[in-house]
């Protein structure tokens, strides 16, 4: 019988990593109609650029994709593109399907060579053998003590409320991140995620529409030696914010 | 019982995510919306079944049918209303509670009027994965 190279197998449900990369991509005139609205309400700023690079990953289903942009301040970033007072500019967007994965860099203004990475999952029930690509997650928030802040109230629902808890991670080189958060340390949101509440009904007519809800959100960012996460609310009184996260390299 | 045939066969330093099924939910616009109506339209419930992680993706049946885009980085998509021929912004939402997580969808008609949507389904799929480090 022949022999098998796959001879160590694993639990059946590891993820496993189908293609990743670091890439740049470069903005230009807007030009695909998956990132142009009105198919896209956020491809681009109305008046930037964009700029787009098209992976094939042909797995046949839709997989799953972590994707990160180094953008304001250096920092790589990972969610949505407007964080309270912090426009992402450049910011990415991702749209993935049955066989590729698009990205997309939007900007203001011309930037040429703006670093992405990606990585896609091969998802299924496969055992995972020595010569499959998996995580090495280096750090992880404890989950009997998730990382925490206080917030001061917002005086304003217009406005907003930051704070930003560092973590250094020391380890010299770019890294990638999960991190999710919570208003209440039990019911636990996605990275830059809204937990809506109900609205300020002073900022409109009686019985409505309003023009602001109050909202509490958190996000990451990350250098080569500390990861970043920055807690948000406009509530007009305090309150506590949790995340939970673990932290990765990238090969 | 023996743990001969439990499912961890190879444990030697696998600090990585493990995933934890995949679930899919939708919801669907159609019809007239009145002057000035909110229309929220919430998913059946999905599972939480790990103590980690998640990915939400959803695509659009009317713009981008198949195409997923992903929750973190946008949180809102368009519906097409057919009596103006213009484009209302639908913002897309997860609402976790215990055990339990829905997708919400939230348009709004800002006209004086009534309008007619397109029939539009949103797709959600959601991807949970756990670190085991």
């Amino acid at each position: 019988m022949p022999q098998s190279k796959q001879s160590l197998t694993s639990d059946f449900d590891y993820l496993k990593i189908a293609k990743d990369d670091t890439i740049t991509i470069t903005t230009g005139t807007p030009s695909d109609s998956d990132f142009a609205f009105p198919t896209d309400p956020f491809g681009g700023f109305g008046f930037g650029e964009q700029g787009y690079a098209t992976i094939s990953h042909n797995l046949g289903s839709v997989p799953l994709v972590r994707a990160f942009i180094q953008s304001v301040g250096g920092l790589w970033y990972s969610s949505y593109q407007q964080i309270g007072f912090i426009q992402i500019d450049p910011n990415l967007l991702t749209l993935v399907s049955a066989n590729d994965l698009k990205l997309c860099v939007n900007s203001g203004s011309h930037q040429s060579n703006v670093p992405v990475f990606y990585r896609i999952y091969k998802l299924g029930t496969t055992a995972i053998d020595s010569d499959d690509r998996i995580d090495k997650i280096f750090l992880k928030s404890d989950p009997a003590s998730p990382t925490s802040a206080t917030l001061g109230p917002c005086t304003f629902s217009s406005d907003n409320v930051q704070t930003v808890v560092p973590i250094p991670h020391n380890q010299n080189e770019d890294i990638i991140w999960t991190l999710e958060f919570s208003q209440d340390g039990n019911n636990w949101y996605n990275d830059g995620s809204f937990i809506y509440g109900g609205p300020d009904t002073g900022s409109g007519p009686p019985g409505g529409p309003y023009a602001y809800y109050y909202y509490c959100r958190a996000y990451g960012a990350a250098d080569s030696n500390n990861f970043y996460i920055r807690f948000e609310h406009n509530y007009p009184t305090s309150i506590t914010l949790y995340a939970r996260w673990s932290l990765d390299y990238r090969s | 019982m023996s743990d001969k045939y439990v499912n961890d066969v190879f444990n030697s330093d696998l600090d990585a995510f493990k995933q934890s099924g995949i679930q899919t939910a939708s919801v669907t616009f159609s019809g007239s919306v009145a002057a000035g109506g909110e229309v929220v339209l919430t998913t059946s419930p999905l599972t939480l079944n790990n103590l980690d992680f998640s990915q939400i993706l959803f695509d659009n049946s009317f713009y981008h049918p198949g195409r997923y885009r992903n929750m973190a980085l946008e949180n809102a998509t368009m519906i097409n209303e057919t009596t103006r021929g213009s484009q209302l912004q639908c913002n897309v939402a997860q609402v976790v509670n215990g055990n339990t997580i829905q997708l919400t969808a939230t348009l709004f008609n800002p006209y004086d009027g009534a309008v007619t949507l397109s029939t539009t389904t949103i797709n959600f799929l959601y991807i949970p994965y756990q670190a085991t480090l």
